[in-house]
């Protein structure tokens, strides 16, 4: 790794207080080496805590849609909505390393690891050592990072990205290297295949540019080099333009309302690991802010800032429109943030330091291990409910964003079905139109067509989610899934012949995200359907299906074509039955 | 001589007023709450009836709304454990309460889903 000194700076980096000389920073190549080394082996060891942690639905959605071929990869996003690169390399990486949770959340963690050497080279680069030094710090042990290292989701990369992205956009139109240019328009192409978010982050990169080419006494090069930049990445970016077309016209996230005006101060909090430890960031960053502001780094920091309000204030304004907002997709700002808080903390002497010492304290215990292995509850209905399944049972999740995590946790062979009727690719979520079939599809008659292709003895499991945080079930998508699992489950329970066979979890412990609740039905034979509408009790039709069902297994044919005999049968006889 | 009050500080004055004059308009969250009772089902009848919806409480844990019945149980857990058993899948769980959706059309339920999830 080359770190190069930033024009217009002294080549040695600005010398620590004497008070600090016990904390004296790395210099030789050796111990710079060392220092990220040692940073890098302590990420691992917060970032791997949860690493086989159970998936929830994303986590679902990516295994699924990787699992596909390579071309049934881009296929299969055209439901999804997501651009494909992380999709790609997870494709890959399974093939390697497997597909166990472990596995998956392995390639994310490279990429949150890949952060701390991104981090020194950014920092050092731009505003010095000491900030460079400090920012691989912060990047080894940030909160957001160590949570999504540990997920199979693309957030991990997004971030790395955004990091690149932001350096070289400083360093190709602030810092005036050309050599940067390049890599900028590269990386700004990585970010939008990554995540739709990377565009937003590309707008407010190219309004940064408009900024900074008014007054520049260079402006036809500067504005030259920005078209090299931003077009390239456009070119890059070109033969992915017709899907996201038709995913814009096709696709949402009806799942999302749109963000409040707190929601950006929200985001701070969330890619700092929460209040109190944005607060101890901010007020060390705060510290050496005026340094900051006063010295040669000036206009990185401003244009750094910058990059992070444009890309929030941009997001908040298209969710208004079309909401689509959530706090993990602010990766793409948080290389940005760490490097400029990194600076201010690098400037901001004791309290700097101070601040620094706090936050990494306060960041290493988090996220908790019981939060990450604690972000749904699939596992544990499959576990519980999978001895009573078989090839050919169907499975109707209610939520359908769910099926690919279920299918994931269940056994083979199943079928899937959700609201809208039968799943034909279990392992994707089709988002096209899905709040309007959702809206427009009969609950009654989906229901009686699944149903007749079940046949007697066949299992239903109903899979419906846990409606617990009201603030999560008030968009246009969770709403409505909230009631369509209520309508579905008023069906199943009124339907002649269905027998509850199993409901799990036995313990629920609350999910960080949508947690899953299970009700197994059996499909009964003649005599359940008989006993339907006879006065018996719930009690005595059970005692008779589980007679009937065990009639049925020892002498199948004979039974089954005099379902009457069945009425002779212990337990079923009683004249009340009859 | 003090110069007049400008016309943005009026103006700000006159929101500062209007704000504080909200909660004694009755503006803001139903009141669930008075002095030695508590009942979560009393704002809900209040805002069907304000919907439209005829409602009316019923033998001392429920709600009726054209049909559809409202239980309400001690707590959202309670009312989460129930459809967590396999006793409630008919039910919406909205907090504490379970709206037993039967059959009644969507545009009712809008209206009670609505008054109960506030």
């Amino acid at each position: 790794m080359s770190v190069s000194t930033p024009p217009g700076q002294p080549a040695a980096a600005p010398r620590s207080r004497p008070s600090h000389s016990a904390l004296r920073a790395p210099e030789r190549p050796s111990e710079v080496g060392a220092y990220l080394l040692a940073l890098i082996a302590l990420s691992a060891v917060l970032r791997t805590q949860a690493i086989a942690a159970p998936l929830w639905a994303d986590e679902g959605i990516a295994h699924g849609i990787a699992s596909h071929s390579l071309g049934g990869v881009l296929e299969a996003l055209r439901q999804d909505g997501s651009p494909p690169l992380y999709y790609l390399l997870l494709h890959g990486w399974m093939r390697v390393v497997g597909e166990s949770e472990a596995s998956l959340h392995a390639l994310s963690l490279v990429f949150a690891l890949a952060c701390v050497p991104a981090a020194l080279w950014a920092g050092w680069a731009i505003f010095g050592r000491a900030t460079g030094l400090a920012a691989a710090a912060l990047a080894a042990v940030d909160p957001y990072l160590s949570a999504y290292a540990q997920e199979a989701r693309m957030y991990t990369l997004l971030s790395l990205l955004g990091l690149l992205a932001a350096a070289a956009f400083v360093l190709a139109f602030v810092r005036r290297d050309r050599r940067a240019v390049g890599p900028f328009g590269a990386v700004l192409a990585m970010m939008a295949y990554t995540h739709n978010w990377g565009l937003v982050f590309g707008a407010a990169a190219a309004v940064a540019l408009l900024l900074l080419a008014r007054p520049a006494p260079d402006r036809r090069v500067l504005l030259r080099d920005g078209v090299l930049a931003f077009g390239g990445a456009a070119v890059l970016y070109l033969p992915w333009l017709p899907t996201l077309l038709g995913q814009a016209l096709e696709t949402g996230a009806p799942w999302a309302t749109p963000p409040s005006p707190a929601a950006p101060v929200e985001v701070v909090f969330n890619l700092f690991g929460g209040a109190v430890g944005a607060v101890a960031l901010l007020a060390g960053a705060g510290a050496g802010l005026g340094a900051l502001l006063r010295g040669p780094a000036r206009r990185p920091a401003v244009v750094m800032l910058g990059l992070v309000g444009g890309t929030l204030a941009l997001a908040w304004l298209a969710s208004q429109l079309s909401p689509a907002w959530n706090a993990r997709y602010f990766g793409t700002v948080l290389g940005a943030l760490v490097l400029v808080t990194a600076a201010g903390m690098a400037r901001g002497r004791a309290l700097g330091l101070a601040a620094f010492v706090v936050t990494v304290a306060l960041w290493i215990q988090q996220p908790s291990t019981t939060v990450l292995t604690n972000k749904a509850n699939a596992d544990v209905l499959a576990a519980e409910l999978a001895p009573h399944l078989r090839a050919g049972d169907l499975v109707i999740s209610m939520q359908p964003e769910q099926v690919p995590l279920l299918r994931y946790y269940l056994p083979p062979g199943l079928r899937y079905a959700d609201p809208r009727g039968v799943v034909s690719d279990p392992r994707v979520m089709d988002w096209r139109h899905a709040l309007e079939d959702l809206r427009r599809v009969k609950p009654a008659p989906t229901l009686a067509a699944l149903l007749a292709r079940v046949p007697p003895g066949g299992r239903v499991l109903f899979v419906a989610p846990v409606t617990e945080h009201r603030r999560d079930w008030r968009a246009p998508w969770t709403e409505l899934v909230r009631r369509r699992a209520a309508q579905w489950g008023a069906l199943l329970e009124a339907t002649p012949g269905l027998r509850q066979a199993a409901a799990a979890p036995r313990f629920y412990r609350e999910s960080l995200t949508v947690g899953l609740y299970a009700v197994l039905y059996r499909k009964g034979t003649e005599i359940s359907r008989a006993l339907h509408g006879t006065r018996a009790t719930a009690q005595e039709k059970s005692a008779c299906g589980a007679v009937a069902d065990r009639a049925l297994a020892a002498d199948g044919a004979g039974v089954r074509e005099r379902p009457e005999e069945l009425f002779r049968l212990p337990g079923c006889a009683q004249g009340r039955l009859g | 001589m003090s110069p007049p009050l400008s016309s943005a500080l009026r103006r700000a004055a006159a929101l500062v007023a209007g704000l504080a004059l909200l909660p004694a308009a009755g503006c803001g969250a139903p009141d669930e709450r008075n002095r030695g009772s508590y009942d979560p089902r009393v704002p809900v009848v209040a805002c069907l009836r304000d919907a439209g919806v005829r409602g009316s409480l019923a033998d001392g844990r429920a709600v009726v709304a054209e049909g559809v019945r409202i239980e309400f149980l001690a707590t959202p857990g309670a009312a989460e454990a129930r459809q967590i058993s396999g006793r409630a899948q008919g039910a919406e769980q909205i907090g504490r309460a379970l709206i037993w959706v039967d059959r009644a059309p969507d545009k009712l339920l809008d209206r009670i889903e609505e008054c109960v999830d506030r």
